[in-house]
């Protein structure tokens, strides 16, 4: 999904400097841009689409083993203040990847809505129960063996099943991305190109020493 | 860590920052291992091979005999079977601590001489290591002041450790000793085998360890070449062999340098054998390759077959005591099989002769028709008693004479019970029946009493009645004369001068009264009121006489409610208050009472 460029921060670090009210505009260029997936994201929630006993104080009856908090419960206004964005450059990554915009789900049950299926696949995590290691991430820990696979479907069902290029990837924000058709990142560039040419001519306006 | 949750990247980069530290990071440690290796060569040149060898075995020597110093303590203080385990502590120990065992053994050994024991002894070093790794004096030193301070001297421990509790080593108890330690040393030895210091150590220890183990190799293989020639053979025996060892490595390393073998790089295990190197060998490798394969298996078996206590001297005899062991461990296992083949036979034998029997007990049971009878009788019985003589029955066609035994007793305990139900219900029926007829005594009583008043009660209805129509026509006359205008019953002045004679007045003579009225005493049923009429008008005369004759029935009626309140009636009924029907009835009858209003006065009693 990422797309290296070299030169972005530079450039801004220069802008910063050289013509911070362009800095701004093209930041604001950018928050509304990733403003418009983030409120898609957002409209993409809602609690008729995930299993009732999910929803905790919310729902009716929730599951025993959502109740101990192992597995975290869904809480629409919860899942939907996780939706946000963060501009500016970040930390290095495990792989040695930096990136200057990021699109996020942050709150666990977003995450677990976000890709419930998409890495273990219909059947869920390979079962190992309660008892188990906590600390491995790796398995189902849940009272019931099928609960993994019961959660899956419910949720695929409800999602119709839904695919991106075919195949399944994320519910909230990879669908927000997928139905911004790489907008984003075409507007963020011509954003860009448009700001290096006022910075450029500016720069060209400014008198060399000596000269008349 | 915090959940981040999931997210999408945009205009990401790399950043190789961290790579190039990496890297550097593994050129220095590659730098390191050449350098390390590069020193493995020196110390394996010629003379350093030598050396090494000699030095191995004088190690081997000293561990061997600080061993066998150690177990001879052990022996001596009765605990010769602890020796393996004591082995292993101290191997642990050095493993822990990097404290080499050729001082953790003399340290063991000096507190089991004090102790005599070998769990305060392990305990006592442990201490010990702790108080060395604390006050950075040597292990020797700290365990004497705890072995004498054990056997009462605590002056030099007191010396030692000058923070220690002077209470504590006043009163020279072990047990209190030993806590005031650790709590002032807990846990310095296993902090300082985490330093790098400890580390090394470790390493040490492990390079010392390996050290005796190839003196011990050294040792083994010279015992195995030499004869009867003496050390002083072996001894030159060794140095040539040595020596040749030594030039056969050299150039071992150059061939290995020029075919770029690095140490490591293969072999089994992580670390190269000897055969490995051998099979480098172009053409020739392939033919020695197994044959020092084989040497060192031998070699291996050899000193396996040394530490568990054969000899080294004969081979032959160790392979014949080798066969033989195979040949005996053979024989027993194949007499645990057969045994244990006849003894499952005899289990399966004994299992279907249980179930054939209990087949046969069932079929049986099934075509008795006498049982079949009998069960079908009981399952039909209604009550106990039967049921009871039913299933002695087929007890004792089972043959089963304690469960028909029991079923005797029960039922002559039913029948017992059954009795003296059946008396007791006779006994509290002749008291019913008496109750009863006491009942009915008291009703003719009561009906005998009540009948006067009936009676009183019609004749009063009687005259009042009689009084009514004499009333109503001495009015009628009256009107008829007021009609006529001629002299009626009523004289004008309102007196009455003509009193129906058969009104009752109370038996009484009315008399004329020249003020106008009538007055005369009440002598009825009722008795002792005493009335006065007195009117003026026939109108007033009525309502006078007719307030006469209600108080004289309010005054009749009273006192037949009176009399019939005062005439008891007791109704006694005996029942067993443990009986179920009749406290039922009981507390029916206080319902039906409480819901009419009447309170009944009793008591019950149990018997």
């Amino acid at each position: 999904m990422g797309v290296e460029i070299n030169g972005l921060v530079e450039m801004r670090r220069a802008l910063a400097k050289f013509a911070p009210d362009l800095k701004k505009e093209l930041d604001k260029e950018t928050r509304n841009a990733l403003k418009v997936m983030v409120n898609d994201a957002k409209s993409y929630t809602n609690n008729d689409n995930v299993p009732s006993r999910w929803r905790g104080n919310e729902g009716a009856n929730p599951l025993r083993t959502f109740n101990n908090r192992r597995f975290p419960l869904w809480n629409l206004s919860e899942v939907i203040g996780g939706i946000n964005y963060k501009s500016g450059e970040s930390k290095t990554n495990t792989n040695g990847f930096r990136s200057l915009y990021r699109l996020q789900n942050q709150s666990p049950a977003g995450a677990i809505y976000e890709w419930a299926g998409r890495i273990s696949g219909s059947q869920g995590l390979p079962w190992i129960g309660p008892k188990g290691d906590p600390g491995n991430r790796k398995v189902s820990h849940s009272n019931w063996k099928g609960a993994g696979k019961q959660f899956i479907k419910v949720l695929d069902e409800r999602d119709n099943y839904r695919t991106i290029k075919g195949r399944k990837d994320g519910r909230l924000i990879h669908r927000a991305v997928e139905k911004d058709q790489g907008k984003f990142r075409k507007n963020v560039l011509a954003s860009t190109e448009r700001v290096m040419k006022l910075t450029q001519a500016r720069l060209d306006a400014i008198p060399t020493v000596g000269s008349k | 860590m915090a959940f981040k949750g999931v997210g999408i990247d945009f205009f990401t980069r790399f950043d190789a920052k961290g790579l190039n530290k990496g890297r550097k990071d593994i050129d220095k440690f590659t730098s390191g291992v050449k350098k390390f290796g590069a020193a493995i060569g020196l110390a394996f040149s010629t003379q350093a091979i030598i050396a090494f060898g000699k030095s191995s075995v004088k190690a081997f020597v000293a561990d061997d005999k600080a061993a066998k110093s150690l177990a001879q303590t052990l022996k001596n203080t009765g605990n010769a079977m602890q020796t393996m385990g004591v082995e292993k502590t101290i191997a642990a120990l050095q493993k822990q601590t990097g404290v080499l065992d050729d001082f953790l053994r003399p340290a063991f050994q000096t507190l089991l001489t004090a102790t005599g024991d070998v769990s305060k002894s392990t305990q006592g070093l442990t201490i010990a290591l702790d108080v060395a790794a604390g006050t950075s004096k040597d292990l020797e030193t700290v365990t004497q002041a705890i072995a004498k301070a054990y056997a009462g001297n605590t002056a030099a421990l007191g010396k030692l450790t000058p923070g220690i509790d002077k209470a504590v080593l006043a009163s020279k108890d072990l047990n209190k000793i030993n806590q005031e330690l650790t709590r002032l040393f807990g846990g310095q030895a296993s902090t300082a085998a985490k330093s790098y210091a400890g580390q090394l150590l470790i390493l040490e220890a492990a390079a010392a360890d390996a050290k005796e183990t190839i003196g011990k190799g050294l040792v083994d293989a010279i015992t195995i070449l030499g004869d009867s020639d003496g050390i002083k053979t072996l001894t030159t025996q060794m140095e040539s062999l040595a020596k040749s060892t030594a030039d056969f490595t050299v150039g071992l390393a150059l061939f290995l340098d020029k075919y770029g073998w690095a140490i490591g790089g293969s072999g089994t295990g992580g670390g190269a054998a000897l055969s490995d190197l051998v099979e480098l060998i172009p053409v020739a490798g392939a033919y020695l390759g197994p044959m020092v394969r084989n040497f060192e298996a031998a070699g291996a078996k050899s000193t396996a077959n040394k530490a568990a206590g054969a000899s080294v001297l004969n081979p032959a005899g160790l392979i014949a005591q080798d066969k033989l062991a195979r040949a005996i461990e053979l024989k027993r296992l194949q007499e645990a099989a057969r045994l244990r083949a006849l003894e499952n036979k005899a289990i399966l034998d004994k299992l279907k002769a249980t179930a054939d029997l209990k087949a046969l007990d069932d079929l049986k049971k099934k075509l008795d028709t006498e049982r079949i009878s009998l069960t079908y009788a009981m399952s039909q019985a209604t009550d106990e008693a039967t049921r009871l003589q039913l299933k002695g029955q087929l007890d004792l066609l089972d043959g089963n004479a304690r469960a028909a035994a029991e079923d005797l007793k029960r039922m002559a305990e039913l029948a017992a019970a059954k009795e003296a139900a059946e008396k007791r219900m006779q006994e509290r029926t002749d008291l019913t029946a008496k109750a009863f007829d006491d009942l009915n005594i008291k009703s003719t009583n009561l009906i005998k009493a009540i009948d006067p008043l009936t009676t009183a009660f019609d004749d009063l209805k009687i005259n009042t009645n009689n009084f009514s129509q004499a009333l109503l026509d001495a009015i009628k006359a009256q009107n008829e004369g007021e009609r006529h205008g001629a002299a009626g019953i009523f004289v004008p002045g309102g007196i009455m001068t003509n009193t129906p004679q058969n009104i009752p007045v109370g038996g009484g003579s009315g008399s004329e009264n020249s003020g106008g009225g009538i007055s005369g005493n009440s002598g009825g049923t009722g008795g002792g009121s005493s009335f006065s009429i007195k009117a003026t008008d026939p109108v007033n005369e009525v309502i006078d006489l007719v307030d006469y004759w209600a108080e004289q029935t309010r005054l009749t009626l009273a006192a037949m409610a009176e009399n019939i309140a005062n005439t008891p009636i007791e109704l006694q009924i005996y029942g067993d208050l443990n009986d179920y029907g009749f406290q039922y009835a009981v507390q029916r009858a206080n319902q039906a009472n409480a819901r009419d209003g009447v309170s009944i006065a009793g008591s019950s009693s149990t018997e």
